[in-house]
């Protein structure tokens, strides 16, 4: 005996099971479901009413062929993973520069107005380089050479490890600072060169990204 | 009488981003609903295996052309909706001027072939 939700069911395995996305299964089972009832009304019986609906809405291998035609897939998952990461990194840091630099924590603690207010501004600069440059991207060069665009990635960052090292290992022992001092230093040297680069290459990438949809394919 | 043979399938995947752009510039509508006036509107001619129309909405959606949200069919059944975003209209219209000339191009030539 024909039983249509036990037909449904085995039908969404094997769509599953050849790698169609559940999300993407969902929406076609609806149109599974729209057909059966069109057949069903026009007074096809409900077995035949699935077979036909089931063939020409395709074969698992087909549509898993044609949903994968487009790379774009799976680097969009990957660049929502990636741009994940980077929001959770640069907002847990820019959480932790504004409280450290409004509250006063820690070794802010004995700071005086004006290291106080430089910390503050050098937390706001570190959220706008890191945020703004995310938001305002649309405003940026897009870089289509893939090799210009591997240079920038590698060379942004190590200009800033290289003023890190200069700035740690030169520059710092030769000053004699108290903790808030050492801080409000730390604030501009460490973290706002960081966020600059850091905002400087996620909005590059969101800007090559956004051209890339619009244009190809 | 002369009867238009089936469309090849080059020219109906060719013509599927400027009929869906077309059919959802008259309102937002849901991927059955599309196929079903496509096909109606070609007097079956014009005919996509159901399921190919997914993918290509969902490309078109990732590329910022179109929208979706699930809604409910009048008897209560889940529904995806897609309606046209304003990037989506602007590919539209160029789709339908690349279209009109290829149109124009086609009729001049064979107009000529009568003369």
């Amino acid at each position: 005996m024909f039983n249509l939700e036990i037909s449904i069911a085995e039908w969404r395995q094997q769509m599953l099971a050849a790698g169609i996305q559940p999300a993407a299964l969902e929406e076609l089972e609806s149109h599974l479901r729209e057909e059966l009832e069109r057949q069903t009304r026009a007074g096809v019986d409900a077995q035949q009413a699935f077979e036909s609906a089931a063939q020409t809405l395709g074969t698992a291998p087909g549509l898993v062929v044609e949903f994968g035609k487009d790379g774009i897939l799976n680097k969009s998952k990957h660049w929502i993973l990636t741009e994940i990461t980077i929001a959770a990194i640069t907002g847990m840091v820019s959480i932790l520069l504004l409280c450290m630099a409004i509250f006063q924590w820690g070794t802010l603690r004995d700071a005086t107005t004006g290291q106080w207010v430089s910390c503050l501004a050098a937390a706001i600069v570190f959220v706008l380089a890191t945020w703004g440059v995310r938001f305002g991207y649309g405003f940026f060069p897009v870089i289509g050479s893939e090799q210009t665009r591997n240079v920038a990635v590698i060379a942004f960052p190590l200009v800033v490890m290289a003023w890190w090292g200069i700035f740690f290992r030169i520059v710092l022992p030769h000053w004699d600072l108290t903790m808030s001092q050492l801080t409000t230093c730390l604030f501009w040297n460490l973290f706002v060169p960081g966020g600059l680069v850091a905002g400087l290459g996620w909005g590059m990438a969101a800007a090559f990204r956004k051209k890339n949809i619009l244009v190809n394919s | 009488m002369y009867s238009v043979p089936m469309i090849r399938k080059e020219l109906v995947a060719a013509s599927a981003e400027p009929l869906i752009l077309s059919l959802l510039s008259k309102g937002e509508s849901y991927g059955y609903a599309i196929i079903q006036e496509v096909k109606q509107r070609s007097g079956g001619k014009l005919q996509w295996t159901d399921g190919m129309l997914y993918p290509v909405l969902h490309r078109m959606e990732r590329r910022g052309l179109i929208k979706a949200r699930w809604g409910e069919s009048e008897t209560g059944r889940k529904r995806k909706y897609y309606s046209l975003k304003k990037d989506g209209k602007a590919a539209m219209a160029k789709h339908q001027e690349q279209w009109s000339l290829v149109h124009s191009v086609l009729a001049g030539l064979k107009n000529e072939q009568y003369v």
